[in-house]
């Protein structure tokens, strides 16, 4: 029936496609067309099988569902172990014929539940012998069988220790000795009572040939089986949680003191809490000052689930991925991979549990915290013991909570415990799926623990990885099997069983190589993105911009004249800090002792390339052979007058052909004032003191170099006078006025004058002042009449108003940087980047 | 008491001296080298001491124990100074030993001259009653009588103390009388204050009899009368290696003058060992050093008098002693001779300066030219390779102190082992290196202190009667090493970078005197953490200002009452170890001073806060916590 259908829309979808038609259109010119083609032909076949599965799916979902119910009844009334076996051979036939499918929908479904029902099968049958035999393999179930070693399993909780005993690979005691409130709780009392018990039940402690453990918080090691040694003892002393399991060990060695044969037996525990063996990459947090690691997961029972699956899947747990979720009291959920567990979730880093909040809203918390609408008490609750379910519902156990919503809930209640399944059961979806992401299949996902008995959580998350992966139910723990299986592997290939010390100290040397890897600084000043060409606003994205164009270059080398001089010292260290942040190389040109000197005591560090110092007591002579032979690109004045060094230069780039006729020195100061959203430059305020008409042009067409530099698409030049009107009394204004005029049919730059300050700098005052002009309040560059006017007007905003100025001088393809001891840390090395920036869009490859 | 093998008795199964290995000349090979002779270190000078006559061998090569600032080379062993040296010239005692320069033109003695003057100055202090261990002092310019005494006063087994000529006459005399000194040779010069300084010395010394040479002056004794009363012949007998060989006395501060003690077998060894290192192998012909330091320094004595002399070079001595200029510099190298230049960058600095008056014709040159006493800049040694040697790597740096008696770290007359403006490689035997505050040695390139980890042998051994003050200078600061106060980098190849003294030179109340030192005896209060003394510059000229911080965290700096009790016991302590002139005239008691990442003391900060010169808004991203500079401030 559902063939006949199938086949009818397969037949219509392909006929009323157009894409058939797409084939035979027409193109004009050369085009190949034969990839295209194929594209489509492959389209129209997947379509094709598509349709096909589908209908094959919900074939396997009906009569799987039909199947599943069978044999879940025939399982549920089985009275032999026979009868059991029936069940297990005819579900493993399913699943190894089902296992080629996997990864369709329905497949996964289906593989998921028929797993987990030969899970539940293999369980039913007594003495775990089925499931040992699972997770060790026949070969060796086979020798341990016939060897019939006696074996002792200690697992302390709290105030109780289950003990468990197996002989050969069959369970044959099992209990859990509670503490009497009648005695101390501690080593002692607990080996007593182990004692004790052993005495009734009639089994003598030097019948045993090996006891386990699970072995509490020793330091991180690998997974595996791991011989005990005095060394866990001393490890325990301090250990990193308090924990019950934390006196297993001494209780062992105690154990097997009092057997008097605890030279022969074999003392082992196997993949404790403190496993860890992530990926380097899962270490990382969104914050450089904390780091994970793997311990504190179910690493017993992870790793037994994963080798009763394979084993059931009839693959090499080594070579299979899977997601294991450990659903308990405590929630931990892994990603096993290459037979090791690469990434972990729990309540510290990815998921709410009946206890623990699991990770929460930080700005929302930080908020609560300031407000003390949180105390810290009461975080540190929420995160260790009253978070989570308990939280939310008022009880840690789910089970409370699901006979409660049948008994007794109101209408109101039911609703809120449904919000709670549903949260739940998304967030340990969410975790689980987000583990799938790394690069590679994923065979299954498995959940055990506790909560894997809650048929209301386990159907919300099957339907919330709808398919996806094939999901397997082992409830409860393996916990007991697998310790017992890793001293079984012990006696019968003692390879396996690994040196505690070695392995913590090679796991402690890795963590260690890997947290110089992870606290690697790559640049020590945050440097924040910002678009190339974007306009450049502050002081400090000018800086970041600087580093970028440096990186995408080279960092030009910039002699500093003078270099014994605190202020040039410490500059020069800015822009470097020895190579992890660099802006520029540094020539020191000066008295070599004094600036070794000075390089002591601020630490600076002479490598010979970052920092290079060229003694001299001829400063200006050395600069000029510097530039000539093109090892330095960038002057700096260090201690030193400003003149002298002028003057050399000047001859210089004049003698040389670097400074053309008619250019001009000049000085731009790059004012960052806090009221203003964009950056403000000022020339000339330091070199020319009263320039003509024509100088003033120049100094114009300096400062727009400047002006570009920072992305300043058309900069709007102000020439600054004491009024915006050309007024006869005052020389200024006329002369801005045919300064102006100079540029008038310019296109890249808008210059307007006479302006008085506040017309140029603000709006308000340019429209009540009625101001016909472009520039209005907005401009970029003020041209100030003289050299009074334009160092009063710095310094009245760098002293007055909190003001950071950079300044460089310009001449010709050369920027001199000038700093002095009034600036403060952060406007020497805008200065230096704002050289630097000139410089390399100058002679730079790639100009950022 | 740790005792370095091999015992050379073991060792010299045959009598001939192992030869000391060759100091190779590429960069690689010298790094494999000197670790070696690091890690093996009495090899090295096992072997450097298998090339002395010793009358009584020594029972180890070395004896030493930082902790009680123990340090004892070639102990049980004897032998005669100034014997070894006639000894290597004995075959070849016509040759030229010594040729002194003045404006008359040149004197040269042979070794046989030398040898007979020294034998008769000997036995001219035992006629005048000087026993073996006796002191004798000398304070006269470099002339051919200074180097007759100082090798006869060796050869009597007397330990000579020669003092710089330039010393005032009352730190002479305040030498004089610590040393014990029972002689005192003066002389004469062009320089007319240092002949009323001379004769001040002579006549109110009561302790010692003065000998004068060159003049009549009192009721000195003649210098050739001196000489005379010895009836020349003396046979020489061996003393022990441990004898102080001679006192060398810093200018320092008045209060108590430091006498630094070299020890005979030790300084001799490494004087000859080192100047073979440096200068060279001997090789054809005859050669001369040509000295323009002063004898009475260390560089003067291991590499001036006693590393030719034992190497069997001859010696150049100008009346000019360390001023020399081109003429004496022609006169130097006159007949082509082969002349090394020992000198100080001051020297080369005041020739650089006047080098227009340069007549040097082209094919006279130094063969090398070594330079101690101060960093030897980069100009300098441009300058020095293109006027005075014939190329770079021939312009040799010493790192050299008078605590280290020789040089220890040195460029080395290679190309790659010479590298212009660093003070060089530590030599064969010396285990140097910088430590940072923390007391981690310093990564590449990062600046620290200057420390040595092992003893050497020509280093001083102890402080002319001062042991504890010994101790205290030398080896409280870094328990388990011999620290210097230069701070130094050290490059990826293993140069040693000069980048600055650790501490201040301050001149108070006219004397000059290192901050260190009035630091090292606050320290040694068990109160005291750290102390720091900086020279603040002030309305009333400099003064002293102490920064403490305690190390009994329950002592409230802002408590009047119990640092004022804390000064004062502090103050006691200065006044009486180095001199009331040093009590600093303020205390700034703190709970924490300000430092760098690496955790260095930010003296300059201190320096403005006690010079009241600093604001709140100065650049501080340099000190690590700034904090504490606020604090400072508000104190």
């Amino acid at each position: 029936m559902w063939r006949i259908r199938v086949r009818s829309a397969t037949c219509s979808t392909v006929d009323r496609t157009p894409l058939s038609s797409l084939k035979t259109k027409q193109y004009r010119g050369n085009i190949d067309l034969e990839p295209r083609n194929r594209i489509l032909d492959a389209v129209g076949e997947i379509s094709k099988s598509r349709v096909k599965l589908n209908a094959y799916e919900r074939q396997l979902e009906t009569s799987g569902g039909i199947w599943l119910e069978d044999v879940s009844g025939r399982l549920r009334n089985a009275a032999t172990e026979d009868e059991v076996y029936d069940i297990i051979i005819d579900v493993s036939s399913v699943i190894e014929s089902l296992a080629p499918a996997a990864g369709v929908k329905y497949a996964n479904v289906f593989l998921g539940r028929a797993l987990s029902m030969l899970v539940r099968a293999e369980r039913q049958l007594a003495g775990s012998k089925r499931i040992m035999r699972r997770i060790i393999g026949d070969r060796i179930a086979d020798r341990a069988d016939r060897s019939g070693k006696r074996l002792l399993l200690i697992n302390p909780g709290f105030m109780s220790t289950k003990v468990t005993v197996f002989t050969g690979i069959e369970k044959t005691y099992d209990t859990e000795i509670h503490v009497s409130p009648d005695v101390d709780d501690g080593i002692d009392a607990r080996v007593e009572a182990v004692a004790s018990w052993l005495n009734e039940v009639d089994v003598r402690l030097d019948s045993f040939d090996g006891i386990a453990c699970r072995s509490g918080f020793l330091k991180p090691i690998p997974s595996g089986t791991y011989r005990l040694v005095p060394e866990m003892l001393r490890d325990l002393e301090h250990p990193r949680i308090d924990h019950a399991s934390n006196m297993s060990v001494a209780m062992v060695m105690k154990l097997a003191e009092m057997s008097g044969r605890g030279e022969s037996m074999l003392l082992t525990t196997s993949d404790p809490v403190v496993s860890d063996e992530i990926d380097t990459v899962e270490r990382l947090t969104g914050y450089i000052k904390i780091k994970r690691d793997g311990s504190g997961a179910h690493y017993l029972n992870h790793k037994a689930v994963l080798k009763l699956l394979s084993s059931m899947l009839a693959r090499d747990a080594g070579a299979m991925s899977a997601v294991t979720a450990h659903l308990g009291y405590g929630i931990s959920i892994v990603l096993q991979k290459h037979g090791r567990v690469t990434a972990l979730l729990d309540a510290f880093s990815g998921i709410p549990t009946t206890n623990k909040c699991g990770p929460l809203d930080l700005p929302r918390l930080i908020e609560s915290r300031k407000s003390d609408d949180i105390t810290m008490r009461e975080l540190e609750e929420a995160t260790f013991s009253r978070g989570g379910l308990l939280s939310l519902a008022g009880t840690d156990d789910f089970r409370t909570l699901e006979s409660f919503r049948s008994q007794g809930a109101t209408d109101q209640q039911k609703k809120k415990i449904a919000l709670i399944f549903d949260f739940f059961s998304k967030q340990i979806t969410s975790a689980s799926l987000r583990l799938t992401s790394d690069n590679g299949p994923i065979d299954v996902i498995a959940l055990s623990g506790g909560l894997a008995n809650s048929e209301e959580l386990v159907r919300r998350i099957e339907s919330n990885i709808a398919g996806r992966y094939p999901l397997v139910l082992v409830p409860g723990s393996l916990e007991q099997e697998a310790l017992a299986a890793g001293l079984i592997l012990g006696f019968h290939e003692p390879e396996t069983v690994k040196n505690y010390v070695e392995e913590r100290d090679r796991l402690e040397e890795k963590r260690r190589e890997e947290n110089r890897l992870i606290d690697t600084v790559i640049f020590d000043r945050k440097i924040s993105y910002r678009k190339k060409d974007a306009q450049i606003l502050t002081l400090d994205e000018l800086i970041d911009a600087t580093c970028v164009t440096v990186e995408e270059n080279y960092p030009p080398r910039i002699g500093i004249v003078g270099a014994s001089n605190e202020e040039a010292i410490l500059a020069a260290k800015r822009a470097n800090e020895e190579g992890k942040y660099r802006i520029a190389k540094f020539d020191l040109i000066g008295d070599f002792a004094a600036i070794n000197q000075l390089a002591y005591d601020y630490d600076l560090i002479i490598d010979n390339d970052n920092y290079v110092i060229e003694d001299t007591d001829t400063p200006v002579e050395d600069v000029v052979r510097l530039l000539e032979s093109g090892r330095i690109q960038i002057l700096m004045k260090g201690k030193m007058h400003t003149e002298d060094l002028l003057r050399g230069v000047f001859h210089y780039l004049k003698g040389s052909g670097r400074l053309k006729k008619g250019e001009l020195f000049s000085h731009v100061f790059v004012m960052d004032i806090p009221v203003r959203n964009k950056l403000l430059l000022i020339s000339d305020a330091a070199v020319n003191t009263y320039p003509d008409e024509e100088k003033r042009v120049k100094i114009i067409e300096n400062s727009l170099k400047v002006a570009r530099l920072l992305n300043i698409k058309k900069p709007k030049v102000a020439v600054i006078s004491a009024i915006e009107n050309v007024n006869q009394s005052v020389g200024s204004s006329i002369d801005a006025e045919r300064i102006a005029g100079h540029f008038s049919d310019r296109n890249d730059c808008i210059v307007e004058g006479p302006l008085s300050f506040d017309v140029a700098m603000d709006q308000k005052i340019a429209e009540e002042k009625n101001y016909k002009g472009q520039i209005a309040g907005t401009a970029d560059v003020l041209i100030m009449p003289d050299i009074d006017a334009g160092n009063v007007l710095y310094k009245s905003l760098t002293t007055q108003s909190g003001a950071v100025a950079a300044g460089v001088i310009l001449c010709g393809d050369l920027p001199i940087v000038l700093t002095s001891r009034g600036d403060s840390a952060r406007s020497k090395l805008a200065s230096i980047s704002l050289a630097v920036k000139l410089y390399l869009s100058m002679h730079g490859r790639n100009d950022g | 008491m740790l005792q370095d093998d091999p015992d050379p008795r073991d060792a010299d199964g045959d009598d001939d001296a192992r030869s000391i290995p060759e100091v190779p000349v590429t960069l690689r090979e010298y790094t494999r080298f000197s670790r070696r002779f690091r890690e093996e270190r009495s090899e090295y000078w096992d072997c450097a001491a298998k090339q002395f006559r010793w009358e009584t061998p020594y029972s180890s090569v070395v004896e030493e124990n930082f902790g009680t600032a123990n340090v004892r080379w070639y102990p049980d062993g004897t032998l005669n100074g100034a014997a070894s040296f006639f000894d290597a010239v004995r075959d070849a005692d016509n040759n030229t030993g010594l040729i002194y320069i003045d404006e008359n033109g040149e004197t040269a003695y042979s070794f046989g001259d030398i040898i007979r003057e020294s034998e008769s100055v000997a036995a001219a202090l035992v006629k005048h009653g000087l026993k073996p261990g006796d002191r004798a002092a000398l304070y006269l310019p470099d002339c051919p009588e200074s180097v007759f005494f100082m090798l006869g006063c060796s050869l009597a087994g007397i330990t000579y103390v020669p003092v710089s000529h330039h010393y005032t006459a009352e730190i002479t005399k305040e030498i004089i009388s610590d040393s014990g000194a029972r002689i005192i040779l003066t002389g004469t010069s062009a320089d007319e204050s240092y002949i009323s300084r001379a004769d001040c010395v002579s006549s109110s010394s009561k302790q010692a009899t003065s000998i004068i040479v060159g003049r009549q002056s009192g009721n000195s004794v003649q210098y050739s009368d001196f000489t005379a009363s010895g009836n020349g012949a003396f046979r020489p007998e061996a003393h022990p290696s441990d004898m102080p060989l001679f006192l060398l006395y810093a200018n320092s501060a008045a209060g108590i003058p430091r006498g630094s003690v070299f020890s005979t077998g030790g300084f001799l060894v490494q004087a000859k060992t080192s100047f073979g290192t440096l200068f060279g192998k001997n090789g054809t012909g005859h050669r001369f050093s040509a000295c323009a330091v002063d004898l009475a320094t260390a560089s003067g004595q291991a590499y001036g008098l006693w590393g030719s002399f034992l190497n069997g070079s001859g010696l150049i001595l100008s009346s000019g002693s360390e001023d020399i200029d081109w003429k004496t510099i022609e006169a130097m190298l006159g007949a082509k001779r082969r002349v090394s230049l020992l000198t100080s960058p001051g020297t080369l600095s005041s020739l650089r300066r006047t080098v227009e008056q340069k007549t040097l014709p082209e094919e006279l040159r130094f063969t090398l030219i070594v330079s101690s006493g101060n960093v030897l800049y980069p100009r300098l040694i441009t300058f020095a390779s293109r006027e005075l040697v014939s190329s770079p790597e021939h312009v040799l740096n010493l790192w050299i102190q008078s605590e280290s008696g020789s040089a220890v770290i040195a460029t080395l007359n290679a190309a790659e082992l010479n590298r212009s403006g660093s003070l060089g490689l530590p030599l064969p035997g010396i285990d140097a290196s910088a430590l940072n505050t923390l007391g981690d040695e310093c990564r590449v390139n990062e600046s620290g202190q200057l420390v040595f980890r092992r003893s050497w042998p020509a280093m001083i051994t102890t402080i002319w009667n001062q042991h504890e003050r010994f101790k205290e200078l030398y080896f409280s600061r870094i328990p388990g090493y011999f620290a210097t106060n230069d701070a130094v980098r050290i490059d990826q190849d293993g140069f040693v970078w000069f980048m600055g003294r650790l501490d201040d030179v301050v001149k108070v109340r006219g004397h000059s005197l290192a901050t260190s030192e009035i630091e090292a005896v606050l320290v040694g209060d068990h109160k005291v953490a750290e102390a720091a003394v900086v020279s603040a510059t002030g309305a009333d000229g400099d003064s002293l200002v102490a920064f403490v911080t305690f190390s009994d965290s329950s002592i409230d700096p802002d408590n009047k009452k119990t640092v004022a009790g804390i000064e004062e016991a502090l103050n006691g302590l200065i006044a009486s170890r180095i001199g009331e002139f040093a009590v600093p005239e303020r205390y700034i008691f703190a709970r924490e001073l300000p430092k760098t990442r690496t955790g260095k003391l930010v003296r300059r900060v201190l320096r403005r806060i006690a010079s009241g010169d600093i604001a709140g808004d100065d650049d501080l991203g340099h000190v690590a916590n700034p904090g504490a500079v606020g604090d400072l401030l508000d104190s």
